[in-house]
């Protein structure tokens, strides 16, 4: 696995020492890149990193607690179990361009609720996904146990279906926010909320190559660092709960 | 004998359009332990999914007086509880107390009750099944392959626990392939043979016993 992240390093930074001297007009140097940093300011670095990592969470977060909520109420209702499967297939059709924008108009550019809401459209799918085909399985697997202790359902829900779908719930967290972190990204791209996102375009409009490159890799090591130190730790650590 | 608690009437149950059960019959009375034995892929465990309300028979009739316990064939414990919450499952959901330390010391696992199931061996998950099922207040216990994975004390524990529960005044039924064991306890053995299943033989009293089969 290490020397996985050595290989990759080490290609990335071959590539772009070599496409930087190759299209230097189009490419700046590593070191060129780096400054950008400390004359952007390491507040404004710092801000724009919390704000990004702010609207990503928040949105992941809200749609974590969707799902969650959808999967109980699915308990309750075949009819809001077959509601459910056609929603996730109709936010899943919807374009996130057309969720920014969308947002945008309703909530202005400004405001951060737009790139919250955008990233939960984008990260709800998976989950619910996830969370309903896993509590599916879970269901049925314990269908005897569930025969014999006759839970209700809300006990049924705290006791088995939150604490049995969490390892399927936190692989698909994962995956749901890298997305939730990519997509954050475009809808403050659109937006005059701050962020990486509105940064990494605003210096493109500027024509500071440097500044692109700078807020693009910011981005890579955020994302990385998100999965590797935090989620990639969660994961293995509920996979003991796996049935 | 008491009342009749387990009552099976012409069971038929067929997987994948092949009969798997055909017109099985048998019934246990209150203070009554009974066997169930039979090859692999006989259908017994399917029985007393019936019985349990988890599988449905396609005709036939299968009911159980009062209330009723299982042991399942799997263990079901939930990983993500310790032993003593899975014990204690049935409690905790009708909100009444409960102390798994008594039977948990009958059946020898009272050291592993603060562990996850998948911190202890087969046996002690084994023993904590069995131990959860008997925690559920039941008129009827029903036994699924109860001795497997389990050493000769606490067989003998176990047979011990079944004789008191039909001693006083449970209906007891136990499905196994151990037939020295099931022969020590039961008063009347139900031999399922043949594809499909049927009652091939019930054994009763000096009936029961090595060279039976």
């Amino acid at each position: 696995m290490k020397r996985g992240w050595f290989y990759l390093l080490m290609f990335a930074l071959v590539s772009w020492i070599a496409l930087a001297r190759l299209y230097p007009a189009l490419v700046p140097g590593i070191a060129e890149t780096l400054r950008f940093y400390p004359e952007a300011g390491g507040s404004l670095v710092l801000k724009s990193t919390l704000l990004t990592l702010y609207h990503s969470l928040v949105g992941f977060l809200v749609a974590f607690f969707l799902v969650g909520v959808s999967i109980l109420l699915a308990l309750y209702s075949a009819e809001f179990k077959a509601f459910l499967s056609s929603l996730n297939v109709f936010i899943q059709s919807v374009s996130v361009l057309v969720w920014t924008i969308i947002f945008i108009m309703i909530f202005g550019v400004t405001s951060s609720i737009a790139p919250i809401l955008v990233t939960a459209m984008a990260s709800f799918p998976a989950m619910l996904s996830a969370g309903i085909s896993s509590s599916e399985k879970l269901l049925e697997r314990y269908r005897p146990l569930i025969a014999l202790l006759k839970p209700s359902r809300l006990q049924l829900y705290v006791h088995f279906i939150v604490p049995g779908t969490l390892p399927e719930m936190v692989s698909a967290g994962r995956v749901a926010l890298g997305i939730a972190l990519r997509i954050s990204v475009v809808a403050e791209a659109f937006g005059s909320a701050g962020g990486l996102g509105y940064q990494l375009v605003y210096s493109y409009d500027l024509g500071v190559k440097a500044g692109v490159f700078a807020w693009a890799l910011l981005l890579v090591v955020l994302m990385i660092a998100l999965d590797q130190l935090i989620l990639g730790r969660l994961e293995e650590w509920v996979r003991r709960w796996y049935w | 004998m008491g009342e009749t608690l387990v009552l099976v009437r012409g069971i038929e149950k067929s997987f994948n359009g092949e009969k798997i059960l055909e017109g099985i019959s048998l019934e246990v009375k209150r203070g009554e332990v009974i066997g169930l034995v039979g090859p692999n892929g006989t259908g017994k465990s399917t029985l007393v999914k019936i019985l349990a309300g988890v599988e449905r028979p396609e005709s036939g009739e299968a009911s159980v007086k009062g209330s009723f316990s299982v042991v399942y064939q799997e263990d079901y414990l939930l990983p993500w509880k310790k032993l003593k919450d899975n014990l204690c499952l049935w409690a905790k959901f009708r909100g009444k107390e409960c102390d798994p330390l008594g039977v948990a010391k009958k059946l020898g696992i009272e050291g592993f009750l603060n562990k996850y199931p998948k911190e202890v061996s087969g046996g002690t998950r084994r023993k904590a099944s069995i131990a959860r099922a008997l925690l559920v207040d039941f008129d009827v216990l029903i036994l699924d392959e109860p001795f497997t994975g389990l050493d000769q004390p606490s067989k003998e524990s176990l047979l011990s626990i079944i004789r008191e529960l039909a001693n006083s005044g449970k209906a007891v039924l136990v499905v196994s392939h151990q037939l020295e064991e099931l022969f020590s306890v039961a008063s009347r053995v139900y031999v399922l043979s043949g594809r499909p299943s049927k009652v091939r033989k019930v054994l009763r009293g000096e009936g029961l016993g090595k060279g039976a089969l």
